[in-house]
Formats: structure tokens, C-alpha cells, sequence
């Protein structure tokens, strides 16, 4: 941990003034370095990354032995995974953006951060926000949209805490004394805003309660900002920050100049503008019109090359450097970061290409491509900045450097244990899910592809644990490096004021020019971030022939209604798929396949992006009521070595009829065709379909109270898909 | 001579690899169009360009130190004989392996031919051919490294030597060329004069290869956008899944008509073998248990053992239940899952159940079933079936 720290120490900006082009400094500014923030961020990024990881681990072998869902809703499968995700997404790595940010900026803007005030406000403010979501998510309170699944209040107050983020970031960047922004500052700039856009337009819903919503598009224009902000979210949050990062911990660490600063630009500007188009290629064979999904894929193709130039940059960074690598921590864990960072970007353009997608989709290769980016990108640069930050902080060397390296392998073991088995598994199990026998019956059930899963999903399992026990390695080092250490909460520093006048080179590059100019760095970021949203939205919301009608398509039933949402609340769509592809395999397995004006009452769309059980869009009508009454109260008595959970509560919990009226008219509002007034009778017409689902079941010689959640899911599930199917029936006897 | 080596190398080198090459590409470009796209080609193609990629580094790297040798030690006729005994020995075994290894891939196709033509997919020529270029590659790398030993050897035995090798070595390292970098020595003519908290900037020019490499991404994406929206090469995704509907009926129908698999509710009988019957039990205790219970005693679904049937007792009434379902009463159709074959053992083994005591009967429904041969299969069910497979593309067409 030496070797890197000799730049930093001693006089600052007094050490680097070669800038020719700079009035010499009459006087210099003494100052202080926020240290303390930058401390608590890094606590907050551990402490939940732990949590995240046990949260995954609990998830992953959920799947191997479904009694870990311990029968109890709030441990269930469905919500514990939505938990795993934001708390990876926006607790560990959100955190560590922050912890990263705060401490990069002061130092490149030579400012300490513009408002202590909103350091405090920030800090407290996403910490209670994850505390939120944690809180809410285990309750049930979701959207259904995945990585947006925040309920409306703490959808506003994520929106607020944000701005707040903004405003000390930009304060900081406007009272700086460095002229020019470094290129990881042009990233944290477009960070900031494409993640607020991102962030409002996906979360535009109605409150029907103090605490839930529906989604304001419905159908295929849901799916389409959702993967819009879901693809992007990957982009604007688990990406560029981290490039920011990398782009000051790298080379600081390395000791090392930048390789590039025209590639710096080059692959800013392209990635940043071309990243926003990607959205649609989670969509490929879905319902989304053609034109879409093309835009989706060949953005994809075109993001190869400003994406390697991110790792491209980071690792000829290294060039001369790699005799320290060999001995230092913080540049072994950067390395692996910036190379799983280029197998992550190239891979994802291939399972852009449709024939790559049609095998992959729906299947765990997906989980395995996001956790090369998760676990190696994010997971192994956060480690790195945490290896380089807190010695400093505490003006120590880490406490063991072997310990540092046992917890590199044991991680990139922990990777490798990970991906490995889920690349194989996602392979196998597609191939198997399209293969026909001679006769032209689909050769495997759905059930025995998921019985040939489970050994790969211990080994993922496995994988977890040793990734997390290198964590807890980290934490071990880190807490004995802050045992021996002495913090410096304020840093000391020194730098001129910047000067009224300046005069550039003429030599300069051009685009010095935006370097000088934060504002318009950011309207014009904003202006290209907004460029590939809009071309792919406004044709998909205006132009109706995208989108073609099928007359046979009705809104829910009140009780459908309120099924659909216990649908939701349990994160059914977490391992059931709503979309049948057009493909042999799929339309034999399970019926037509879906056509966009399937969806048009769906707020929020509910396709769904992994196939763990089999697909639902044809689920009404196709087994009888008992066999899902049995089904949901214990799946294995029906289909023996199934993994999904089992759903006791909805046996007894009553289904909450008074909130039916608030519903119906949240609907109304956005467009759903129900008589006016509807709202006041539909509670009436909800007990007239639970009670006739009640005698049906009755004739299986099940009882059970009509007022039960169940029965709602049972209507919900009995309708899936059933629309088109009359149709169906319809145009067979016209003709 | 140092020409003339250096000519004589490259073209080893290069003459060897060609003729393989040559027949490799058409090969491939053929195949994949043929047979649409192939995972195994792909992949074995990219190992194939992979290992070229290597030979050409190799051989630089060979290049690279046959200098050495000659430029610092023009006086040590030893080590010069030695290269040059190197070199020509290179230039002559290679062809002679490529040779050998197009024999075995001739041999293998001779002996293999009557079986199959195909292997994963692949013509059998060309799989030959790609594996064989495979091979010979292999063993080019493993000659190759093996001559740098040699020379790496030759070399570090004269300590003067041994330090220009390992200048020349750092000084021609493949990637600063491949990238255009300035190397370690200039990089303080391009640094730059920013400085950002101690960071400061090179200004390397963008490596080639990443530069070519997104304008070929720019001009595929195009292409891409021009096939499938203009030109229509590309099929939409909804030709696509009628091709492939299509594709699979014929195969089904082909199999079929040479089948003795070919067996529907008209012409089904009663099995008596008991293998047969074994199966049937497997399917049922897979498939059917949930509803109608190990014992056939009925919960959701009715009992089987009593005489009662809601649909027909004979063995073509429970062939067409299975096959068709009765999907208003919550028994699916099954004839995507099974094939013909195993709903006839499924219907065998059903009967097998009639005069058996399960443990908790269901009541019975339907009306008592007398054996007088099963129900013809009427016009009406028939028809309902054709339209029912003809849904798909009606609906398409409705829109």
C-alpha cells in the first residue's frame, strides 16, 4: 500500500503546478478535504454489501432447497429477490458511487464539498431510503417492475435525495479552483442527470393508497420504458460512475499518467449517447414492434467499441505498471474489475444479436452475464477503492496485505464458482426447453429442466458464499486498518483561486473548451441522453399501429383485478414470464404466441425477464381452480420436485375489498374503459365471481371462504391469456 | 541474407497456411447459410482466427530475435549457421505437417462418409477441413514456440546478447504496436499538460484496431437496419416462426409417415405388452397423479376405477380425452407433450385401473360404460381439431 501514496502526501497543488498556461498564483486558499463523509459512505458500502450478498446467498439456495423460504410471506423467494437486487444496485454499489465521488471530486475540483449541510442530508437521506425499501419490499409493497420497484413515496423521496446529491455535487464543481474538468467528472456529470431522467419518467404512476400505485403506461409501452430504464440503469448507475472512478482511482493508484485523452473523449461522448438506444434488445421477440427492437440490437453492436474503450484506457493505463500490480491489492482487484468490465460489454452486444437472445432470454445465462458485471465490475472496484481509501483516510498502511490477496482469489474463485455453472446451466436448459422429439412432441416437461438445474444452482450458491466470505475478509482487514489508524476526518489543502482571465493555447485540444464549462457540459449530456428515449417512446405511444387492437381484449374483473395485484405483491414475475415468444418451441409449450394488443389494460406490464418456473401468458383456463387452489397451497403435492414456494397465507388472509373503488378509478384515470361510476358497484360484482369460484371448488371438495386472497389469485390466473383465445374461437367459426 | 531469411520465413509461414484457408472460408461461408446459423461453426471458425492471431505473434516474435542474432553478431558464424539451419528446417516441416494432416482428414472422410454427412450440423468436409486447420495450427504454435526456445537459448548463451534480446523483446512488444502507443521511452513527448490532483494525460492516439473496429460496427448496424427494414433479406420475427412451424410439421409428417408411431383415435388398440405398460405407469405417475392419484381413485380429476366414464370407457374415448383434453373441465390437451406411441400406452395403462379398490374412491360420474366398442369419433371433434392447429396464422391475418 505504499508505493502509491508518496503523490499524494505533502504539498499539495504546490507539486503539480505545471500548467504553462496559468497566471502564476499571487496567493493560495487553505482548506479542508471532507474526509469524514467520504468515511461513512465507505461504512454504509460495506455494511450493505454484506447485507445485499446475504440477501442473494439466502435467494440462491432458496432455489436449491425451496424450505428455506421458511413459509412465511416476507421470506418468500418472490420478495427476498427484489431485495438482493436494490440492495447490490442502489445500497453497495449506490453507496459506493458516493463514497467515491466525494472523495475524487474534492481532490480534482481542489473544493471541499459545497454544503457539509447537504453531505449530512444526503448520506441520511439514501441510508433511510434503503432502510425504506428494505422495509417495504419484505412487506410486499412493490411496482412490479424490476429494479424500479419502490413504491411511489420513496420514489419521490430517491428523486429528492438526488437533486440533493446534484446540487452539492454541482456547487462543488462550480466553486473549484482547477480549471478544467477531468474526465471522470464529465461522467459523474452525465451520471447526475441521465440517472434523474431515467429515475422520473419510469416512475410516473397513480397512488391508489398512501403506499401504492399503478404504473402510468400499461403494456408494451410499459415494457418499453421499463427496459429503457432498467437497461440504462445498468448504463448511468452500475456503469459510467464506476468509469468515473476508475478514472481517478486507476491511475492514481498506478501511478501512472492516463493512456489516452482522446480516447477518454471519444468514448465518453459515444457511450453516453449511444447507451440510451440499447433499452429494447431486453424486449427481442417480444410483442415490441419490429423497428424498436432492430434499434435495440444495432445500438448494441455499436456500444462494443465506446464501452472496451472505458477498459481499453484503464488497462494501458497500467502499461509500465504491471511489475506493481503483481504486488499491490488495490490495482490486482482494479484489474479483474476493468477486465470482467470488457467480457461484461462485449457479451452483451452478442446477446443483443436475435439468434444469440432467442437461446439466452428467459434463461440463468442472463443471471450469469450480470454477474460478471456485478461481482467482477462493481464488486472488485469497490473493493479496490476501499483496499486504496481507508489506509488514507486513517493515515495507516492496510493492515495485512495477504489477507488482501487472500481475498482476491477467494473472490475471483467465488466469480468463477458463480458464472460458470450459470452459463452452463442457461445453455443446457434452453437447448432443452426447444428440443422436439421425432414425433413432434417438445422432449422435456418444464418441471424436468428444472429438476436438471439444481446442481448448478448449488454451485452458484457456493460461488456466493466464498465471494462474501472474501468480503468478510475485507471487512476484518479494514477493521484492524482503522483499529491502528489515525483518522484525518479534515484534510489540509492548498490551491490558487482561479483567475478572472484566462487565455488558452492555441494548441489546445477543443474540447478544453467544455471542459471549462460545467453547465453546458451538462444541458449538452442531457440533450444527447434524451435523444435515443425519445426516438424509440414517442413513435411507440403515438403511432396506434404499433400497438394493433384486438376488440376481444376487456379490463380486468374487479376480482382479477385484485389478484392481479397479490400477483404482483408476491413478485410472481420474478420467475414466471407473461410473454410467449413466436417460436415452435414456445407456441407448443404454451399456446399463441402474444400479440402487443394482449396488454393494453396491464398496468404495469408484467412479462417478466427469467424464466426459473414456466411461462404464464396462457395460463386461464388451461388447469381447473382446485388444481391452483392445491397448487399455491403446496406446490410439490402437485408437481413433485418443483422449487416454487408455497403460498399459505393467501389461505388466510382476507382480501381487502375496501380499497376495490380506489383501484377501479385509479383505472379509470389512466384510460381503462370502465362504465363511470363503476367504482361504487364493482366491490358487487367481485363477490359475485369470488363466490363462484368458491362453489367450483366446492365441487372438488374444497372449502374455502370467498373473501380469501387466494380466490382472487385464482380469478387473476384463470384470465391470464384467455382474451385472445376467444378471439381465437371467434375468427375459426367466421371462417 | 537477411532478406532473403527473412522473406523465406514469412512465406513458409503464410504458403502453408493458405491452402487451408482458402478451402476453409467458402466452406464455412456455405455452411452457415445452408444450414442457418451453427453455434459449434461459429466458434470453431473464431478458435480457428484465435490460433492464427497467435501464429502471426509468434512469428514476429521469431523475426524479432533472428535479428538479434544477426545484426549483433555478424562475427559468430556459428550462431548464423544456426538460424538459418532453424529457418529452413521451419520452412520445410511445415508444409510436410500440413500434408500429413490433410491426408488424415482425407482418410477420415473415406471411412466416415456412408454413415452421416453431417457432424453437429457441419458438412463432414468441412468440419474435416476446420478441424484439421485447427490441428495443423496447433502444431504450428508448438514449433513455433519450440524454435524460440532454440534461439531464446542460443542468444542468452552471450550475455551481450542476452540484453539487445530483451531490449529488442520489450522494444517490439506486440501490443504497443497493435495499439499505436507511444512507447514507455517517448511517452514524454504526448504527455499532455493537464494535471489533476497528481493525474496527468497521454495523448496516445486511438488504437487502430478499436477505431476500424466501431466503424465496422456503425457500417453492420446499418447493414442490419437495411436487410431487415429495407431490402427484407432478413426475415421478421413473425416469417421467421412461420418457417419455423412449417420446418417442423414437415419433419413431424415425414417421421410419422415412416412410423409405426402413426397411430390415432381410430386405429388405437390395447397394448399388451408389459414394457409397454411399464411406460405408461411412468408417464402417469409423471403426469397425471395430481389429479387423479397414484391409485387412479380420482380427486380433481374423476375416478378411474369404477364403470362410470364422463367421456367414454374404450380405449379410443380415453385416447382422445388424453390426446384433445377437455379444457373446460380442466383436463388438458396432450397431444404437444406426448407423442401418439405414449398416449396409447397412457390409455392401456388407465384401463389397467378398472375393478382395482383405491384408497379414497371418488364418487362416481358420468354414466356407466358398457364395452360395446368405443364411440366412433364424430365430424364435429375432428373438425374442431383442424381448426384449432390452424389458429396461428388466421389470427395474424385477422389483425
Amino acid at each position: 500500500m505504499s508505493n502509491s501514496s508518496t503523490t499524494e502526501q505533502g504539498v499539495y497543488g504546490g507539486m503539480h503546478s505545471g500548467s504553462g498556461s496559468f497566471a502564476p498564483p499571487l496567493q493560495t486558499d487553505k482548506f479542508f478535504y471532507d474526509n469524514k463523509i467520504v468515511k461513512w459512505f465507505a461504512y454504509a458500502t460495506i455494511l450493505w454489501g454484506v447485507v445485499g450478498m446475504l440477501a442473494g446467498i439466502l435467494a440462491a439456495f432458496q432455489l436449491v432447497y425451496p424450505v428455506l423460504n421458511f413459509g412465511t410471506a416476507a421470506t418468500t423467494f418472490g420478495r427476498v429477490r427484489p431485495v438482493h437486487t436494490n440492495a447490490i444496485i442502489f445500497a453497495f454499489v449506490g453507496n459506493g458511487i458516493f463514497m467515491g465521488v466525494y472523495y475524487s471530486l474534492q481532490r480534482l475540483c481542489k473544493a471541499r464539498m459545497f454544503s457539509d449541510a447537504l453531505s449530512k442530508l444526503h448520506f441520511w437521506g439514501w441510508q433511510s431510503i434503503i432502510v425504506l425499501a428494505a422495509v417495504t419490499l419484505l412487506a410486499g409493497f412493490t411496482t412490479g417492475k424490476e429494479y424500479a420497484e419502490l413504491e411511489w413515496p420513496i420514489d419521490i423521496l430517491i428523486a429528492l435525495i438526488w437533486v440533493v446529491f446534484g446540487i452539492n455535487m454541482f456547487g462543488t464543481i462550480l466553486k473549484r479552483r482547477e480549471r478544467h474538468l477531468y474526465v471522470a467528472i464529465w461522467f459523474y456529470i452525465a451520471t447526475f442527470v441521465t440517472v434523474a431522467m431515467l429515475h422520473i419518467v419510469n416512475s410516473f404512476e397513480i397512488p391508489f393508497s398512501w403506499i401504492k400505485s399503478y404504473s402510468w403506461y400499461a403494456g408494451v409501452q410499459d415494457a418499453l420504458v421499463q427496459w429503457w430504464y432498467g437497461h440504462n440503469a445498468v448504463a448511468f448507475f452500475l456503469t459510467t460512475p464506476y468509469l468515473g472512478l476508475m478514472y481517478y482511482f486507476m491511475p492514481k493508484a498506478a501511478n501512472r499518467p492516463v493512456y489516452s485523452y482522446r480516447l477518454s473523449i471519444i468514448h465518453f461522448w459515444a457511450l453516453i449517447f449511444i447507451y440510451i438506444w440499447a433499452g429494447p434488445h431486453h424486449l427481442l421477440y417480444t410483442a415490441l414492434p419490429d423497428w424498436a427492437q432492430t434499434l435495440g440490437t444495432v445500438f448494441s453492436i455499436m456500444l462494443i467499441a465506446p464501452s472496451w474503450g472505458g477498459m481499453l484506457n484503464g488497462l494501458l493505463t497500467l502499461r509500465g505498471a504491471w511489475d506493481k500490480v503483481r504486488e499491490e491489492p488495490v490495482l490486482k482487484f482494479m484489474v479483474v474489475a476493468v477486465t470482467a468490465y470488457g467480457m461484461a460489454t462485449f457479451e452483451g452486444p452478442m446477446l443483443s444479436l436475435k439468434n444469440v437472445n432467442a437461446i439466452s432470454h428467459f434463461t440463468d445465462w442472463t443471471i450469469a452475464h450480470v454477474h460478471v458485471g456485478a461481482l467482477g465490475w462493481n464488486g472488485f472496484l469497490t473493493f479496490g477503492i476501499l483496499y486504496y481509501l481507508i489506509p488514507k483516510i486513517f493515515r495507516t498502511k492496510l493492515y495485512s496485505v495477504k489477507l488482501a490477496n487472500r481475498h482476491f482469489w477467494i473472490g475471483t474463485l467465488g466469480i468463477i464458482f458463480y458464472v460458470v455453472p450459470m452459463y452452463w446451466a442457461g445453455f443446457m436448459q434452453s437447448l432443452a426447453w426447444k428440443e422436439f422429439t421425432p414425433e413432434g412432441t417438445l422432449k422435456y416437461q418444464f418441471l424436468d429442466t428444472v429438476k436438471q438445474m439444481q446442481p448448478f444452482y448449488a454451485m452458484r450458491g457456493v460461488g456466493g458464499v466464498l465471494f462474501l466470505i472474501g468480503a468478510l475478509i475485507m471487512v476484518y482487514n479494514l477493521y484492524k486498518t482503522v483499529q491502528a489508524g489515525d483518522v484525518l476526518n479534515e484534510e489540509p489543502a492548498e490551491a490558487a483561486p482561479l483567475t478572472k482571465v484566462f487565455v488558452e493555447h492555441n494548441t489546445a485540444h477543443w474540447h478544453r473548451w467544455i471542459e471549462r464549462r460545467p453547465v453546458q457540459m451538462l444541458v449538452f449530456s442531457l440533450v444527447l441522453v434524451a435523444i435515443g428515449g425519445a426516438i424509440e417512446m414517442i413513435p411507440t405511444f403515438m403511432v396506434k399501429s404499433n400497438i394493433p387492437t384486438i376488440t376481444s381484449v376487456k379490463p380486468y374483473t374487479p376480482l382479477e383485478l385484485q389478484g392481479r395485484d397479490i400477483y404482483i405483491r408476491e413478485g410472481c414475475y420474478l420467475c414466471h414470464s407473461q410473454m410467449i415468444r413466436p417460436f415452435r418451441s414456445e407456441v407448443v409449450r404454451y399456446g399463441e404466441y402474444s400479440k402487443a394488443g394482449e396488454f393494453i389494460y396491464d398496468h404495469p406490464f408484467q412479462w417478466g425477464s427469467k424464466r426459473t418456473g414456466p411461462d404464464l401468458a396462457r395460463i386461464g383456463g388451461k388447469y381447473p381452480d382446485s388444481w391452483h387452489f392445491n397448487h399455491m397451497y403446496e406446490p410439490a403435492s402437485i408437481s413433485p420436485g418443483t422449487i416454487m414456494p408455497s403460498y399459505p397465507w393467501l389461505f388466510d388472509n382476507d382480501l381487502d375489498t375496501t380499497i376495490t373503488p380506489a383501484k377501479i378509478r385509479a383505472m379509470q384515470t389512466l384510460g381503462v374503459p370502465y362504465a363511470a361510476g363503476y367504482d361504487m358497484k364493482a366491490n358487487a360484482d367481485l363477490m359475485q365471481q369470488a363466490n363462484s369460484i368458491k362453489d367450483n371448488l366446492a365441487k372438488d371438495k374444497i372449502t374455502i371462504k370467498s373473501n380469501k386472497e387466494i380466490v382472487a389469485l385464482i380469478a387473476y390466473l384463470q384470465r391470464v391469456g384467455t382474451d385472445i383465445k376467444l378471439e381465437q374461437k371467434t375468427t375459426s367459426t367466421i371462417k | 541474407m537477411r532478406l532473403n531469411n527473412k522473406i523465406s520465413l514469412t512465406l513458409a509461414v503464410v504458403l502453408s497456411l493458405l491452402p487451408n484457408l482458402v478451402k476453409a472460408a467458402p466452406a464455412a461461408a456455405a455452411s452457415a447459410a445452408a444450414y442457418d446459423v451453427n453455434m459449434v461453426l461459429i466458434s470453431l471458425v473464431g478458435l480457428m482466427l484465435i490460433l492464427l492471431f497467435v501464429i502471426g505473434m509468434l512469428a514476429n516474435t521469431l523475426r524479432q530475435l533472428s535479428y538479434v542474432l544477426k545484426d549483433k553478431n555478424r562475427k559468430d558464424k556459428s550462431a548464423k549457421a544456426t538460424v538459418k539451419a532453424l529457418l529452413v528446417l521451419l520452412g520445410l516441416t511445415l508444409p510436410a505437417l500440413q500434408l500429413g494432416a490433410a491426408e488424415v482428414a482425407a482418410k477420415a472422410d473415406e471411412v466416415a462418409a456412408p454413415v452421416s454427412n453431417f457432424i453437429n450440423g457441419i458438412p463432414k468436409d468441412d468440419f474435416y477441413a476446420i478441424m484439421s486447420m485447427i490441428t495443423l495450427e496447433l502444431v504450428v504454435i508448438f514449433a513455433l514456440a519450440i524454435y524460440i526456445r532454440l534461439l531464446m537459448k542460443v542468444i542468452s548463451a552471450k550475455p551481450e546478447l542476452a540484453a539487445a534480446g530483451q531490449a529488442i523483446a520489450r522494444k517490439s512488444w506486440f501490443w504497443d504496436k497493435f495499439n499505436a502507443a507511444a512507447t514507455i521511452e517517448q511517452e514524454k513527448d504526448i504527455l499532455l499538460d493537464h494535471n489533476y490532483d497528481g493525474i496527468q494525460e497521454l495523448d496516445n492516439s486511438l488504437p487502430p484496431w478499436w477505431k476500424y473496429g466501431f466503424y465496422l460496427t456503425i457500417v453492420v448496424g446499418i447493414i442490419y437496419v437495411y436487410r431487415y427494414h429495407f431490402s427484407h433479406d432478413g426475415l421478421s420475427q413473425q416469417e421467421e416462426f412461420a418457417e419455423e412451424m412449417q420446418m417442423g410439421e414437415e419433419a413431424k409428417a415425414a417421421y410419422l409417415a415412416n412410423s409405426a408411431n402413426n397411430v390415432d383415435e381410430n386405429t388405437v388398440t390395447i397394448l399388451t405388452g408389459s414394457a409397454e405398460i411399464a411406460e405408461g405407469k411412468e408417464l402417469f405417475s409423471k403426469n397425471c397423479v395430481a389429479c387423479h392419484l397414484a391409485d387412479g381413485g380420482g380427486s380433481v380429476g374423476p375416478n378411474f376405477a369404477d364403470e362410470y366414464w364422463l367421456h367414454g370407457g374404450g380405449i379410443k374415448d380415453i385416447f382422445k380425452s388424453i390426446k384433445y383434453g377437455w379444457q373446460e373441465k380442466g383436463m388438458k390437451s396432450w397431444k404437444d407433450d406426448f407423442s401418439p406411441k405414449q398416449i396409447q400406452e397412457l390409455a392401456t395403462y388407465v384401463l389397467s385401473f378398472k375393478g382395482t379398490k383405491p384408497a379414497t374412491p371418488k364418487a362416481p360420474q358420468g354414466e356407466l360404460y358398457i364395452e360395446a366398442g368405443a364411440a366412433p369419433v364424430t365430424a364435429d371433434s375432428a373438425k374442431a381439431v383442424e381448426t384449432k392447429t390452424s389458429d396461428t396464422t388466421k389470427v395474424e391475418k385477422g389483425k
